[in-house]
């Protein structure tokens, strides 16, 4: 148990230090050694991607050292999977992303696209410029969780509401989670036209979409297993 | 002082010498002055992207002389340079502005494979040079700028960015010759764009937010790419301005060390605070398009009133304007800057604790 335990660790740490190889060695070492995927999985590649999201909140890492570590993660992943149950793998939930229409900057987007990603996200990603009704059939066709909706512009933010008008207005607002972000955009703002959430940043957003699809249990940063 | 120029009162305030007020510029580039009212105005459809160096010229002249803005500049986006290295890009309409749509390799292992553009040659560079000649022949006493892409931004139109910000931890050297390519495609686009007359060059590099990047990687890999940039531009007597989006608390040393003339700054940052971080460096910016867009015409005086009163040395919007924007507020901007009195006691409580 107690080697299991170092491996465990060792696995976090090569999440930690970006190290692919090490990661996949790993994960595999973890799997020969008797150990459970689901288990490889909460005990050693969760924690380590916590710890990253910890090293990013405190400015030590930005978006390239997480970029390196989600890879890490999913290198360890990869090796896990063939063991996992469908119910075990890790999609937290499908998010259709995109920048509104009337604004190009896709910037913040991109960010909240990578880290969504990095966190056990599918997610669709719509560009810039995104007509409003474009966002609502790409849910639809995608079977999305979330509809994450971008702007750093004020037409593109008023969009966001057009978004949500038409969700209801094809009896579909029920199905989708709205969550918003951009620097013009506020929590009041997001109120106001009715959307699920609003994040001011790009973990802000991650863990606003965890807690939007918190219903199921699927999430790989959501809380422990039992 | 009074009989200044705007050319000249430009000059001076990128020079960091006493001026009777700051100039009011909107530089172009991703700094567009450009609206939807206004291209209607002009007549023109918005995809400036496709558009030639009569129809530049007459869209930012048509911008001036409705607001009172004190310079030109051409282009109105980010994409020429991408383009010239093989980058796709959608053309822009009414309501937005041009932007790169796919980068111009799908890996940084091809990058042997691209040449520098020659700035003569390469048809959208040569079309902002020609409407650089085209004002500077109409307006002799009006600044005329010339904006290019940062190095940062322009290295995510040549390889996807999410392969470079990897390469930025993982090959240094591979990330470099993105970063060097991108440098050296500016270089010889700003050393053009003086050719033909410019008389100041706005660098814009919204993607280098520190917030991104890191202090670390960017004093270590971008800083380097600047100081060229920078240099090179010095050496041939110009003036010129760094501008980069966002909170770039973190990366203000580097800033400083850029070789800038002056930093153009985001509405979310506090001039107070660059300012100490910055010394003599002189500020640009930086009132919220937010505001511009969807504020009154008294709050925007306000706003105004504020970055004077924070002794800003020039005025300008802290980024691309919303194409939304009312002209009446930019108006009643141009103005509350042409009319600043230099007291700014009513404005801000605590100037002089500046400096």
């Amino acid at each position: 148990m107690e080697d299991n335990q170092e491996l465990l660790r060792a696995l976090s740490d090569a999440v930690v230090g970006m190290d692919e190889d090490a990661a996949r060695v790993l994960a595999g070492q973890a799997l020969s050694s008797g150990l459970d995927a689901s288990d490889v999985l909460s005990r050693g590649l969760i924690p380590g991607m916590k710890a990253v999201g910890e090293k990013y909140e405190a400015g030590e890492y930005f978006v390239p050292e997480l970029l390196l570590c989600s890879d890490a993660l999913y290198a360890g992943l990869d090796v896990l999977r063939p063991h996992l149950l469908a119910s075990q793998l890790p999609s937290a939930g499908r998010v259709v992303i995109g920048v509104v229409e009337g604004d190009t900057h896709d910037i913040g987007k991109n960010i909240v696209r990578i880290m969504l990603e990095g966190s056990g996200f599918e997610v669709v990603d719509l560009g810039a410029n995104v007509p409003h009704h474009f966002f609502v059939d790409a849910a639809v066709q995608h079977r999305a969780d979330i509809i994450a909706l971008s702007s750093l512009m004020a037409t593109a933010m008023e969009g966001m509401g057009a978004v949500i008008d038409i969700l209801a207005r094809r009896g579909l607002r029920d199905q989708f989670k709205v969550m918003v972000g951009g620097s013009p955009v506020s929590a009041a703002f997001a109120r106001k036209i009715g959307a699920d959430g609003y994040a001011p940043n790009a973990t802000g957003a991650v863990r606003l979409a965890h807690s939007l699809v918190s219903s199921s249990s699927r999430g790989i940063g959501a809380a422990p297993r039992p | 002082m009074a009989d200044l120029s705007e050319k000249e009162r430009l000059f001076r305030a990128l020079s960091g010498q006493e001026c009777d007020r700051p100039p009011v510029i909107a530089p172009g580039g991703m700094m567009s002055p450009l609206t939807a009212r206004l291209l209607e105005a002009s007549g023109l459809d918005g995809e400036m992207a496709r558009a030639g160096p009569d129809t530049m010229a007459l869209a930012t002249v048509t911008a001036r002389e409705a607001v009172g803005l004190e310079n030109l500049g051409v282009p109105f986006c980010l994409t020429v340079e991408a383009e010239a290295l093989g980058a796709r890009v959608s053309p822009g309409t009414r309501s937005v502005e041009p932007l790169v749509v796919r980068p111009a390799l799908p890996s940084a292992e091809h990058l042997a494979s691209l040449r520098l553009p020659d700035p003569l040659r390469e048809p959208r560079m040569s079309a902002v040079l020609e409407a650089i000649r085209i004002l500077k022949v109409r307006y002799p006493d009006v600044p005329v700028v010339g904006n290019l892409s940062g190095p940062v931004t322009l290295a995510t139109a040549i390889v996807p960015t999410s392969q470079l910000l990897r390469l930025l931890v993982r090959n240094e050297s591979l990330a470099c010759d993105a970063l060097r390519l991108a440098t050296g495609t500016i270089i010889g686009f700003g050393e053009a764009m003086l050719d033909a007359g410019a008389d100041a060059l706005v660098v814009g590099d919204p993607t280098a937010t520190g917030e991104i990047i890191g202090p670390a990687t960017f004093k270590k890999l971008v800083l380097p790419q600047y100081q060229a940039i920078f240099s090179a531009f010095r050496a041939r007597g110009a003036k010129s301005v760094l501008h980069i989006c966002g909170d770039v608390t973190a990366v203000l040393p580097s800033i400083r060390s850029s070789g800038a003339d002056a930093f153009s700054m985001d509405s979310m940052m506090s001039i107070r605070k660059a300012r100490d971080q910055l010394g003599p460096m002189p500020l640009m910016g930086n009132t919220s398009t937010l505001l511009l867009a969807r504020g009154t015409p008294d709050r925007v005086a306000a706003a105004v009133r504020r970055a004077l009163a924070e002794e800003v040395e020039v005025y300008a919007p802290s980024c691309g304007l919303d194409r939304s924007t009312p002209l009446e507020n930019l108006r009643t901007m141009c103005e509350a800057v042409k009319s600043w009195d230099g007291d700014g006691q009513a404005d801000l409580e605590a100037s002089h604790e500046r400096r």
